[in-house]
C-alpha cells in the first residue's frame, strides 16, 4: 500500500484525536458514568489525564510516522501502543455514552455509529505490522464494515428523526438564509422530511458498499463527501467554535476517501515500495 | 438548698441555648434519614401512594393531583375543599380523569385528577382515596391572582445520589413548612438516570413524598424534561405537561410573573422556537418578571453549550428575560448579565446547573461569563426566588440550610 495512503490514515487519526482532546473541555461519557461512584475530583483528573494523553499521542504519532520505525523496534511498538489507545478511547466513549443513556435508542447506536473512529487506528496498526496483500484485504473489509456501521448508526438516527439532527439542518439553514422566526416551523418540517430521505440514502449506500466482490468507487466517493458534509454540519449550524465536532468525525468522510483512493491503486506491498 | 436555688437559672440557660443544641438540619443525621425513608408509603398495595400536585399553565385556578396504586383498582377519587379552619371540610370530590398502567411497571397504575375552577391564593385540603384506602390529609395553595409577594423553589438533577436526594427533599419540606409564601417547586429535569426505568422513577416518586411538610403542605411541582428523562414514563407521571411530544409550556405564576418551561430534548430551532418567540412577545408586555427554565444550558459551567444558545438566547435577549434557570452540569452557577455574547449590565443572568442529589462536579470557573459579579460553586442545593413589586431576590440554599449565593434583581 502506498506510503501516501498510510500517511493519510495517520493524519486522519491525529485530527480525530485532537478533536477528542478538544471535546474534553466538557466531561466525557466515562466521567459522567463514574461520577457517582468515584466522585468529582477523580473523574476530573481522569478526563484531564486522557486529554493530556490524546494531545501527546497525536504529536507522537506524527513524529513516529516521520521516522517510520520498523514494526519490531521499540519505537514501532510504542507507535502501536499509541494507536491502540487512540482506538480504545473512541470505543470507551461510545460504550459509556450508551450506558449513560440506557434505553435511549439514539445513544444505543453509538457503538456501531462510531465504529469507524476506533477501526481507523486499528487499521493502521494492521497495515504497519503486516503489509501483505492478505492483510490489506482484511483491513479493507474492516474499514468497509466500520464505515457501514457509521452510516447505519447515522441512518437509524435520521430515520427515527433525532431532534439534534433537525437542529443541525435548521441551524445550517439559519446560517445560510439568516434567522427567521416565522420560518422555524417550515424549516423543521423540511428537516424532518429530509431526514427520512437521508436515512434511506444511508442504508442504500451501506448495501452498495458491502457488495461482495465489488468495489464501487463512486459509492466510496459519495460516502466520503456525505460523511464530511454531515460532520461539517456541526460547524455550519453552530459556528466555527465547534471545529472539534468536525475533527472527531473526520473519519466518517476520511475513511471512505481512503477506500476510494486505495481502490484506485494497484495493491503494492509496502515492503517492496 | 444551693442546688434548688440554681435550678431556675439552669432552666433559663437551657431555654436560652436550646435552639443552639437542637439539630437545625435533622436530615443530615443518618438515623433520622433512615427513619424517614423507611416510612414512605408502600407502592404494591391498592392504597394510594407517590402523591404529587402538578402545575402547568394556570396555577391560580388549576392543578393536577396525581398518585400511584399498586393495582388497577375500581374506585378512585380525590376529595378536596377550601381550608377554612382546623376542621377540614372536603366538600368536593372528583374521579381522576386519566388512569393507566405505568409503562414497564410491575402492575402499578397512575391516576390524574385535574382540578379546575379553583380560587387563587387559596389553600385547599385534599385527601386521596383508592378502593377505600385513604392517603394522609394534605394541602396546597393556589397561585395568586394579585400582585402579592410569593416565593418559588427551583432545582434540577436528582438522578443519582439517592440518599442525598432524600435529604434535599427533607430540606424542601422544611423550607416549605416555615414559609407560607413559598408556593411551588420548579424541577429542572434529570429526575432519574434512565427515563425508561420504572423502578428508578418509582423510587423518585416515593421519595418525593418527603417534600411534603409535617403539616401536610404539598409544594406543586412544575416539571421540566431532562436528557435522562426520555420515554413515556415522564408523561405518565406528570400528566403530559405541555402536550405530547412537546413538554413545553408557560406557567402564569401570578399576573406579574411568568415562567416559560422549555424542552431541550426535542428540536430547539423548529416549532418550539417559533412558539417561544410568540409566547415571549405576548408575555413581556404583561408581566413584570419573566423567567425561563430548561435542562441543557446555553451558558454551561461544566459542559459545552446546548442548542439553546443558538436558538433561544437571541429571543431571551430580544424580550429581556429577567432570569433563566438551567440544570445538567451538577454545580452551582450564576453568570454575569449577558447580551450579544458579552457582559452587559442590561443582559440576562443564567443560574442553576443542578444539585438535587446528583454528585457535584468542579465548575469551570475560568469561563468569562462566570467571573465576578457572577459566581460558581459546588454543593447540593435548591434555589429560592422571591417575586415582589420592586425586586426579585434569588438565593441558593445549601443542604445544611446555609445560604450559598444571593442576588437581587431590579425591575427592568
Amino acid at each position: 500500500m502506498q506510503q501516501k495512503l498510510i500517511w493519510f490514515l495517520r493524519i486522519l487519526i491525529v485530527i480525530q484525536s485532537l478533536g477528542y482532546a478538544a471535546k474534553l473541555a466538557a466531561p466525557s461519557a466515562l466521567n459522567s458514568y463514574l461520577l457517582g461512584s468515584m466522585g468529582g475530583a477523580f473523574v476530573l483528573a481522569l478526563d484531564h489525564s486522557v486529554w493530556l494523553f490524546l494531545l501527546f499521542a497525536s504529536g507522537a504519532l506524527l513524529v513516529l510516522g516521520f521516522f517510520g520505525p520498523a514494526a519490531s523496534s521499540v519505537l514501532g511498538k510504542i507507535d502501536f501502543a499509541f494507536l491502540g489507545l487512540l482506538a480504545l478511547w473512541p470505543f470507551v466513549a461510545s460504550i459509556f455514552s450508551w450506558l449513560n443513556n440506557t434505553g435511549d435508542p439514539f445513544y444505543a447506536t453509538d457503538p456501531i455509529g462510531h465504529a469507524v473512529r476506533f477501526a481507523a487506528p486499528l487499521a493502521l496498526v494492521f497495515l504497519t505490522i503486516n503489509p501483505t496483500q492478505g492483510c490489506q484485504r482484511g483491513v479493507d473489509w474492516l474499514l468497509r464494515l466500520s464505515v457501514a456501521g457509521a452510516f447505519i448508526g447515522h441512518g437509524l438516527c435520521a430515520w427515527w428523526i433525532k431532534p439534534s439532527f433537525i437542529d443541525l439542518i435548521v441551524g445550517t439553514w439559519d446560517t445560510i438564509l439568516g434567522q427567521d422566526l416565522s420560518a422555524s416551523v417550515s424549516r423543521q418540517a423540511f428537516a424532518e422530511a429530509l431526514l427520512s430521505v437521508i436515512a434511506i440514502q444511508d442504508f442504500i449506500l451501506v448495501v452498495l458498499l458491502l457488495l461482495p466482490h465489488r468495489k464501487i468507487r463512486t459509492v466510496a466517493m459519495w460516502m466520503a463527501i456525505w460523511g464530511l458534509v454531515t460532520a461539517m454540519s456541526r460547524m455550519t449550524a453552530y459556528g466555527w467554535g465547534n471545529w472539534h465536532d468536525l475533527a472527531l468525525r473526520v473519519c466518517n468522510g476520511g475513511i471512505p476517501l481512503f477506500l476510494w483512493y486505495s481502490w484506485k491503486q494497484p495493491t503494492i506491498d509496502r515492503t517492496n515500495s | 438548698m444551693k442546688t434548688k436555688a440554681l435550678a431556675p437559672l439552669g432552666l433559663l440557660i437551657f431555654t436560652f441555648f436550646s435552639p443552639v443544641f437542637a439539630q437545625p438540619s435533622p436530615w443530615l443525621d443518618e438515623e433520622y434519614l433512615e427513619q424517614r425513608t423507611s416510612q414512605l408509603t408502600p407502592t404494591r398495595s391498592a392504597a394510594p401512594s407517590q402523591w404529587r400536585v402538578i402545575w402547568t399553565k394556570e396555577p391560580s385556578t388549576r392543578a393536577t393531583v396525581s398518585w400511584t396504586t399498586g393495582k388497577k383498582g375500581s374506585e378512585h377519587r380525590l376529595m378536596y375543599g377550601v381550608r377554612s379552619s382546623d376542621d377540614p371540610k372536603l366538600t368536593e370530590s372528583i374521579k381522576p380523569q386519566k388512569n393507566g398502567a405505568y409503562s414497564s411497571a410491575r402492575g402499578e397504575y397512575f391516576h390524574h385528577a385535574r382540578l379546575s375552577g379553583l380560587s387563587p391564593s387559596t389553600t385547599y385540603d385534599f385527601q386521596i382515596e383508592s378502593d377505600g384506602h385513604q392517603s394522609p390529609l394534605m394541602h396546597f395553595t393556589t397561585a395568586p391572582a394579585d400582585d402579592r409577594t410569593f416565593r418559588v423553589l427551583f432545582g434540577g438533577d436528582s438522578r443519582t445520589g439517592i440518599e442525598v436526594r432524600a435529604q434535599v427533599n427533607l430540606l424542601i419540606a422544611d423550607l416549605s413548612e416555615k414559609d407560607n409564601q413559598l408556593i411551588g417547586f420548579a424541577h429542572g429535569g434529570d429526575y432519574i438516570v434512565s427515563g425508561r426505568s420504572w423502578s428508578q422513577w418509582s423510587t423518585w416518586l416515593s421519595q418525593h413524598e418527603l417534600t411534603v411538610a409535617n403539616s401536610g403542605k404539598v409544594l406543586p411541582i412544575i416539571p421540566t424534561r431532562g436528557n435522562h428523562d426520555g420515554g413515556p414514563l415522564y408523561d405518565e407521571i406528570f400528566d403530559t405537561p405541555g402536550g405530547k411530544d412537546k413538554n413545553y409550556f408557560f406557567t402564569r405564576l401570578s399576573p406579574d410573573v411568568a415562567l416559560v418551561t422549555l424542552n431541550t430534548e426535542i428540536s430547539a430551532g423548529g416549532e418550539q422556537r417559533f412558539w417561544l418567540g410568540q409566547t415571549l412577545a405576548s408575555l413581556r408586555s404583561q408581566v413584570r418578571w419573566l423567567l425561563a427554565e430548561y435542562h441543557r444550558p446555553a451558558w454551561p459551567a461544566v459542559k459545552s453549550p446546548g442548542a439553546a444558545k443558538k436558538f433561544w438566547v437571541p429571543l431571551f435577549e430580544k424580550f429581556n428575560l429577567d432570569l433563566v434557570v438551567e440544570s445538567d452540569g451538577h454545580v452551582i452557577k450564576r453568570t454575569v448579565p449577558i447580551r450579544n455574547e458579552k457582559k452587559d449590565p442590561t443582559g440576562i443572568v443564567y443560574v442553576g446547573e443542578g444539585g438535587l442529589g446528583v454528585p457535584q462536579r468542579k465548575p469551570k470557573s475560568d469561563r468569562w461569563y462566570l467571573q465576578q459579579p457572577g459566581m460558581t460553586g459546588a454543593g447540593h442545593h435548591v434555589m429560592r426566588v422571591e417575586f415582589s413589586k420592586t425586586k426579585m431576590d434569588y438565593e441558593v440554599i445549601l443542604l445544611d440550610g446555609k445560604q450559598g449565593d444571593n442576588y437581587e434583581f431590579s425591575v427592568r
